[in-house]
């Protein structure tokens, strides 16, 4: 009984060092740590929202209309007397549920289907393949503009919709991805090994062929978040956004539509550009990172 | 007490496995390659066969046939996988579902309670047999073991698959008893496979199929890829093993000095036919079949005089279409008209048998 306990100790201990190891790891890549100090910046920013400033994102008033950037105002002020800080703390939060939930939905729907095309073969690959060519071989950004403006979706252009869209869109690009990498894997000797010990196939795929496409998994879910946010903001740019909650792309939507670059009116367009660089920069440091720790050939030595 | 061992022994002559005129065809787009045809053997309680021959020639369809993981476009088309506990396997032999669903097994009805073939079970059915009856080792340089576990959990795991409800310590305690059987540190069970070395892998995987105790093991070329000197040692290994659980085994290898060492018979596949079968010893003084003859003669030996190699000209045949006849026939050099007219039957030797006409003719002159 003795020994069973020291065992069961040991191996906490053990579980406890390896992620220290990946911890440590971590924290010694530049990139990775940058990415991860701007990401929990922005969230905190984007959680406190406008509940950081005295004013309301929503109010509209005649007081102080496109003001320049001052004490009171801290990025200015825009045609309706809306503090562009508040706005734009406001707009994080949305822009970044957009991505976090398309981005991983849109993994997690492509490997579900990758693995299952993957494993099952036969003729249900041979349509899983065709469903996603015909949506890869049409053009990503045309495509998404039609579906966001279309009449069902489109007369209310709520943030999800858009994440609907996206995850429409991107999800044959990563089941793709995963089904070769699924592929392979069902190919390996060890898949028959546990098919010879009389594994079933739902063991096979959880024991076996989930825990080698992780890795894979965990850096597309970052490209893909990172890639969502871009495409909202794209969209919402464009006008196909929600025009009654802000986001990044409605941001400079709003600049374009009351003409900020003709006016000169640079704290309308700079911050949420910014914050969607900077964004986008943390979430590829971060993926970066990741893909480094998980695929040790990629190490520096 | 005494008596009862007697009564099982007198039982255990009844071969535990025996394959009867087994096919497995691989249907293609350019024809169907016929990687098995027409083989058959038995496999005593105990006994370590050997089953040698060229690249190509079915050693690994034949035995992933009797495991029933044949790939894809691969079909076993006819043929009996006897083994004698595949009964114990099946479902309620009359519930509806297996009576709608098993139509082999509703042809002969009465044999269905007490069936012993393989071919007649569900793919469910099979399952359990896998691993726990009939279990298969791999050649462990070739990632057979899966780079993301750690080797002691996957033997665990092993466990678990025919024995959900076991208890961890349990488990564990049997997974550390069989690897320090196959002469493994239990330390290293929390390792990860590329932190084993190739000999301590093939002993892990080793240990991995000997774990469940089951009475049939399928060796796929063991020790192919690791040096003479580690060779030896899981070779000494494996037959110290198979001595002390009184396995049965199926040893897949081209390398015949393996087969020497630990095999009792030997079979001798060409071209997806079995064409010796017989003891080891007689096999090795006495070979009948040319090609057998040609594979000895093309293998080194320690003692004795030196002699030149004997090389089998020509290339192993597409199997999609096989010579007629023999289908060693082009290569032999022995080779009778008859030969490539009509395929040979299975003549009776010491213990064994073996397909060539020219004992054929043999017999018919007696």
């Amino acid at each position: 009984m003795a020994t069973r306990n020291r065992i069961n100790i040991g191996n906490v201990k053990r579980r406890f060092k390896r992620i220290g190891a990946s911890l440590r790891l971590f924290s010694k890549n530049w990139m990775g740590m940058t990415g991860i100090i701007l990401l929990t910046i922005i969230v905190v920013l984007a959680i406190g929202g406008s509940n950081l400033t005295p004013f309301d994102p929503y109010e509209y008033s005649t007081e102080s209309p496109t003001e320049a950037p001052s004490r009171e105002h801290w990025l200015g002020t825009n045609r309706f007397s809306q503090d562009v800080f508040t706005i734009l703390l406001t707009s994080l939060r949305i822009s970044l549920l957009v991505g976090i939930v398309a981005g991983s939905l849109t993994v997690i729907i492509g490997t579900t289907v990758g693995v299952a095309s993957a494993y099952i073969g036969g003729w249900v690959d041979t349509v899983v393949l065709r469903i996603t060519d015909v949506i890869l071989v049409m053009p990503a950004l045309p495509l998404m503009l039609v579906l966001a403006s279309l009449p069902f979706l489109g007369g209310t252009t709520h943030w999800s919709v858009i994440a609907i869209v996206y995850v429409v869109v991107f999800w044959p690009t990563s089941a793709r991805l995963i089904r070769g990498q699924a592929l392979s894997l069902k190919h390996r000797a060890f898949v028959t090994s546990a098919k010879s010990a009389g594994a079933s196939p739902r063991y096979i795929i959880f024991k076996h062929i989930l825990p080698n496409v992780f890795p894979l998994m965990l850096t597309m879910i970052i490209t893909s978040m990172r890639q969502a946010i871009l495409y909202e903001s794209f969209l919402a740019y464009l006008g196909l956004g929600d025009p009654l909650n802000w986001t990044l792309g409605q941001m400079l939507h709003i600049a374009q539509v009351h003409a900020a670059f003709a006016s000169g009116a640079w704290w309308l367009f700079f911050p949420p550009g910014i914050a969607i660089g900077l964004i986008t920069l943390s979430f590829a440091f971060v993926g970066i990172a990741f893909d480094e720790i998980v695929n040790p050939r990629l190490r520096e030595r | 007490m005494r008596l009862l061992t007697l009564d099982l022994e007198r039982d255990d002559k009844m071969p535990i496995l025996e394959v009867k005129n087994l096919k497995t065809y691989f249907h293609t787009r350019a024809g169907s390659v016929k990687a098995v045809d027409n083989v058959s053997f038995k496999l005593e309680k105990g006994e370590v066969l050997g089953l040698a021959g060229e690249s190509g020639c079915g050693k690994t369809t034949t035995c992933l046939s009797i495991m029933r993981m044949i790939p894809a476009p691969g079909e076993i088309l006819e043929g009996e996988l006897l083994y004698d506990k595949a009964f114990e396997v099946m479902d309620d032999p009359d519930s509806v579902q297996s009576r709608f669903k098993n139509r082999i097994s509703r042809k002969n009805n009465s044999e269905r309670e007490r069936t012993r073939n393989l071919l007649e079970l569900r793919e469910h059915e099979m399952r359990r047999i896998r691993g726990n009856h009939i279990a298969m080792v791999f050649q462990g340089a070739m990632n057979a073991l899966n780079p993301v576990h750690r080797v002691g959990n996957q033997i665990l795991e092993a466990i678990k698959i025919h024995d959900p409800e076991i208890e961890k310590e349990e488990a564990w305690d049997r997974v550390i008893d069989m690897l320090e059987t196959v002469g493994i540190d239990s330390t290293r069970a929390r390792d990860y496979p590329h932190q084993l070395s190739g000999g301590m892998k093939q002993r892990a995987l080793i240990a991995m199929a000997l774990v469940n105790n089951p009475d049939v093991v399928i060796a796929d070329e063991p020790v192919t890829a690791l040096d003479v000197i580690v060779q030896s040692q899981v070779l000494k290994a494996t037959k110290k093993l198979q001595k002390e659980f009184d396995l049965s085994m199926i040893m897949i290898t081209h390398d015949l000095s393996v087969i020497a060492e630990v095999c009792e018979t030997l079979a001798i596949m060409y071209a997806g036919k079995l064409v010796e079968y017989g003891n080891l010893r007689t096999l090795f003084k006495e070979p009948f079949h040319p090609y057998t003859q040609a594979l000895i003669s093309a293998f080194p030996s320690i003692i004795g005089p030196k002699k030149e190699l004997y090389d089998i000209g020509g290339t192993p045949p597409d199997l999609r279409n096989p010579p007629t006849g023999c289908r060693f026939h082009p290569r032999c050099p022995k080779v009778m008209p008859i030969c490539s007219k009509e395929i040979p039957i299975n003549t009776s030797i010491k213990e064994g048998f073996v397909a060539c006409w020219l004992y054929e003719e043999e017999e018919k002159r007696n």
